[in-house]
């Protein structure tokens, strides 16, 4: 007796599905971690979670953003979203 | 006690801190010299290397963590600035991946691949005071970032 293996025509829709919760807690837990490390309470509350129907991100559209996480010259950085990505899984500078 | 073995980490920042410093290329151009805090009396051009994560344990090889550490380059003119950030990107890639390194300090450790991120130039947006070819002065500075992550291990 055989059996065959036919793989599903829409696999990958299938799969980014299955994987979107997992993602999306992922993305919360980097989020909350941000905003209590974030320095500067404004980009502690802009913190959001976007899920575009492609890909689930974290991001912030507060303006002194990078100056909390990356510092400056007078201020070390804090790296709240850096550090929070990487305590969430293997995180990659780009 | 228990008696159990206490294993406590390497602190990994002194020792990537230490290897950068002692090249001979990069002793060459950072006059104000690596920091690893921010110094209250700053001498330009200088660099800052900063630990941002706690060592995540690499679950391949036993031992082995993996850190994540910025580089700040400020001062110079914006030539100079990316240079200096260049050659430290180069002294990582080339030099420090993929070796042991006998540390003076800080004994011996094991680099794994480099993972560098990308090169970020700008100027800062605040005035710092610090000395720069001989002169004291205030001024916005030219400031070169990047990221990257290492595995790290004791060497024997």
């Amino acid at each position: 007796m055989a059996s065959g293996f036919v793989p599903s025509a829409v696999f990958e829709a299938e799969l980014v599905a299955e994987l979107h919760p997992v993602l999306e807690e992922l993305g919360g837990q980097i989020a909350e971690g941000t905003a209590a490390r974030a320095k500067d309470p404004d980009y502690a509350d802009s913190v959001e979670v976007v899920d575009d129907g492609d890909g689930v991100y974290v991001r912030t559209l507060y303006s002194f953003a990078h100056l909390d996480e990356w510092g400056s010259s007078n201020n070390p950085p804090t790296a709240a979203m850096r550090t929070s990505a990487a305590e969430a899984g293997r995180f990659v500078p780009s | 006690m228990s008696g159990e073995d206490l294993l406590i980490d390497a602190d990994w920042l002194a020792c990537v801190s230490e290897w950068i410093r002692t090249q001979p290329e990069h002793e060459a151009l950072v006059a104000g010299g690596l920091h690893t805090a921010l110094p209250g009396d700053k001498t330009f051009p200088m660099q800052l290397l900063s630990q941002l994560s706690d060592p995540q344990i690499d679950n391949d090889v036993p031992g082995r963590v993996r850190v994540l550490f910025q580089v700040d380059t400020w001062g110079g003119n914006q030539a100079l600035c990316g240079q200096i950030a260049a050659t430290t990107k180069a002294l990582l890639r080339d030099r420090f991946a993929g070796h042991q390194h006998d540390l003076a300090v800080n004994g011996s450790i094991v680099a794994g691949r480099v993972l560098l991120g990308g090169t970020h130039r700008s100027f800062d947006t605040e005035a710092t005071v610090g000395v720069e070819n001989g002169k004291q002065e205030s001024r916005i500075r030219p400031r070169a970032r990047f990221d990257f992550t290492v595995p790290l291990m004791a060497g024997r």
